[in-house]
């Protein structure tokens, strides 16, 4: 669904920013929505994302997953495009956008990594300057990305900050772009943030979905039975779902981190643990305490270490569109291991979470059903994290 | 009558120009807080901008981030603001207060409940940080109901069309942010400032008050030629960060304090 007149998913999204940025947010409303609507910006994006970004990515039938779980699984390939994470659709998009607005400098938050290093990739390619705010506890687990960003010509900004996750580097990335806001584009990277933030990237991202569609038919002639995808902010499950939403007959199911476990308060499962809650501009499911402090998180996956969702997504948990559930750290790196052995590819730990998922309810899935499993991103920035986990 | 109306009222009758100060509530302790509040006035404060401490406050720079996890790490609530504020009041101190917040921890209290707390326990004007006009509603319609003022703020990149619009919904000042940036203390001042100030006057009488980046007793002075109150935060605060664990805080922090509006006394003349 398109948000309303100011930027709400029903009672979920808006823009709750402090006043400096108001106009920055409506100037890239604009801009979005004339760039859409024109042929020039379809066929630069287009373009950019087929002859560079490598689209469309495979959907492959995973032959050794489908034996082991009795279902026909399907994985689609994001960890295949370049970059290795389906965040690299978005940064195309925006810096397109942000060329159009004529902004000079380019910030971003990262968790994960793959978010900074798309967006680093795409500054590069366009020659404008780019800083990246990271946490320090994701700097050290993520230590990969890092140097691959700074490779990229990207200034690393290292947050110490609160938990020293993503949701401290979105803080500072927000201050940044609250002291620089004319001359600076901010990239977000997923589908949170404040209005326009959580429709653009939605939108950049649905290219997945709809791929899929024709990918499937094509190969089973028919829609899948479920769709499952990780859930941090929520950019690859909207991208991969929202083409699908009004087929009513294929269930959507988003994995958010269960981490050490829901009764250990040590995850990040905002639809489990938390309550509505405005974090970083959107209104939102967000774990919370009972004044209204933002939680700690916990997960192995940096990507999903987040205590907000992005507006969206909390619309259609309501709305009962959109199931979610969550899944331990142990079960992630499990089944990131048995991707590895079994199908020849090494997941990302936020994708893992999605495979977990569909290992540990093979049995609630019903008999032989169509699934197709978001690989988002790929794993080799995960496998020191993933050591040192099973040692 | 609402302290802050009787407060710029005074000012204007004796043609002097506001002394605000932003201090995090509970820091560096609640009862340091207190003992250093209960002697502002006699410092020369006009209003007091408590802020409630956050866990993300993504519109403040370091020096107010440090103040806020300073309170938090003792467990400040909502509800412990408001019992501070009733706390002055009982002991008969009536300088306005302003309440300076970020909307999660109103939304969570329920701001039907927050804004009559607020009525209840001497509380005379609300600034929700990232709470813009668009949202609030709702919110403008109860604390009016209370007689709370809804202070809004006005920035660098706000177009005058949204001037227009959010001087309507504002009540008891009007706050113009010096800069685009996050709080903090500055070398010098905005030059941006003059200018906005200007705008927001076409299309209002309320007064104005002028923040971000006032830091020394010049930035007071300078900036109370085209304002109608200054408000000094981060340097306050710093302050106390300097001074965190001294007996006499309070008493150091009163001094400092009447240093910076000393400043004010002299524009006049």
């Amino acid at each position: 669904m398109n948000p309303d007149k100011k930027g709400m998913f029903g009672k979920f999204g808006g823009k709750f920013v402090p006043e400096t940025l108001m106009n920055a947010l409506s100037e890239l409303e604009k801009c979005y929505k004339k760039c859409v609507k024109e042929k020039s910006f379809k066929n630069e994006l287009t373009y950019y994302l087929s002859e560079y970004a490598g689209r469309p990515t495979p959907l492959y039938y995973a032959k050794r997953l489908s034996e082991k779980i009795n279902h026909r699984v399907y994985l689609k390939r994001e960890d295949l495009l370049h970059t290795g994470a389906h965040k690299i659709n978005n940064t195309i998009g925006q810096i397109l956008l942000a060329r159009r607005m004529g902004k000079r400098r380019i910030i971003a938050e990262t968790g994960a990594g793959q978010h900074g290093v798309a967006t680093a990739t795409v500054c590069a390619m366009f020659g404008i300057k780019c800083e990246i705010y990271m946490g320090e506890e994701d700097i050290r687990r993520q230590n990969l990305n890092v140097f691959r960003m700074k490779l990229l010509g990207a200034n690393v900004i290292n947050v110490t900050s609160g938990s020293r996750t993503l949701k401290d580097a979105m803080n500072e990335a927000i201050r940044d772009w609250v002291t620089n806001v004319r001359s600076t584009h901010y990239i977000l990277g997923s589908v949170g943030g404040p209005h326009p933030y959580p429709m653009i990237v939605r939108d950049f991202q649905k290219i997945i979905g709809l791929e899929t569609r024709r990918q499937i038919f094509k190969k089973e002639g028919r829609l899948p039975d479920y769709l499952i995808a990780c859930v941090g902010g929520g950019s690859n499950a909207l991208g991969l779902f929202y083409d699908f939403l009004r087929d009513k007959k294929v269930k959507l199911i988003g994995v958010e981190a269960g981490g050490l476990g829901i009764e250990t308060g040590k995850h990040a499962a905002r639809f489990k643990g938390g309550t509505v809650g405005v974090l970083h501009g959107s209104k939102s499911y967000v774990l919370q305490d009972k004044d209204g402090q933002i939680s700690a998180t916990h997960s192995v996956s940096a990507g999903l270490d987040y205590a907000g969702v992005g507006p969206e997504h909390s619309y259609f948990f309501e709305k009962g569109r959109i199931r979610y559930d969550a899944v331990s750290d142990d079960e992630a790196v499990s089944a990131f291991t048995f991707l590895c052995e079994n199908e020849g590819i090494i997941p990302a730990l936020e994708s893992a979470h999605a495979v977990a998922y569909a290992i540990k309810n093979r049995r609630k899935l019903g008999r032989n059903r169509l699934i197709v499993i978001n690989l988002s991103g790929r794993g080799d920035k995960d496998v020191q994290v993933v050591s040192d986990y099973i040692s | 009558m609402n302290r802050l109306d009787k407060k710029f009222s005074e000012l204007r009758m004796i043609s002097r120009k506001g002394f605000v100060l932003y201090l995090t509530a509970g820091d560096p302790s609640m009862p340091d807080c207190f003992r250093i509040v209960s002697r502002l006035e006699k410092a020369g404060v006009d209003i007091l901008e408590l802020g409630i401490p956050f866990s993300d406050p993504l519109a403040d720079g370091p020096t107010i981030q440090k103040a806020s996890s300073r309170s938090l790490k003792q467990h400040t609530s909502v509800q412990d603001v408001f019992n501070l504020v009733k706390k002055l009041r009982n002991e008969k101190i009536e300088i306005p207060v302003v309440i300076f917040t970020y909307y999660n921890p109103v939304l969570k209290y329920g701001p039907d409940r927050f804004v009559s707390d607020c009525a209840d326990r001497g509380v005379d004007g609300v600034l929700i940080l990232d709470l813009p006009p668009e949202e609030a509603g709702d919110y403008v319609v109860m604390a009016s109901g209370k007689n709370i003022k809804t202070i809004f703020l006005i920035t660098p990149t706000t177009p005058e069309k949204r001037v227009k619009d959010i001087v309507k919904i504002s009540t008891g000042f009007v706050y113009c942010v010096s800069r685009t940036g996050v709080t903090g203390a500055r070398k010098n001042l905005s030059g941006e400032a003059p200018a906005i100030v200007k705008k927001i006057r076409k299309y209002t009488d309320l007064p104005v008050a002028v923040g971000f980046g006032i830091s020394t007793p010049e930035h007071v002075r300078k900036a109370a030629g085209y304002c109608d109150a200054v408000v000094v935060g981060s340097a306050a605060v710093k302050k106390i960060e300097d001074n965190i664990g001294k007996k006499d805080i309070d008493g150091i922090m009163a001094r400092y304090i009447s240093s910076l509006t000393r400043e004010l006394k002299a524009v006049e003349k």
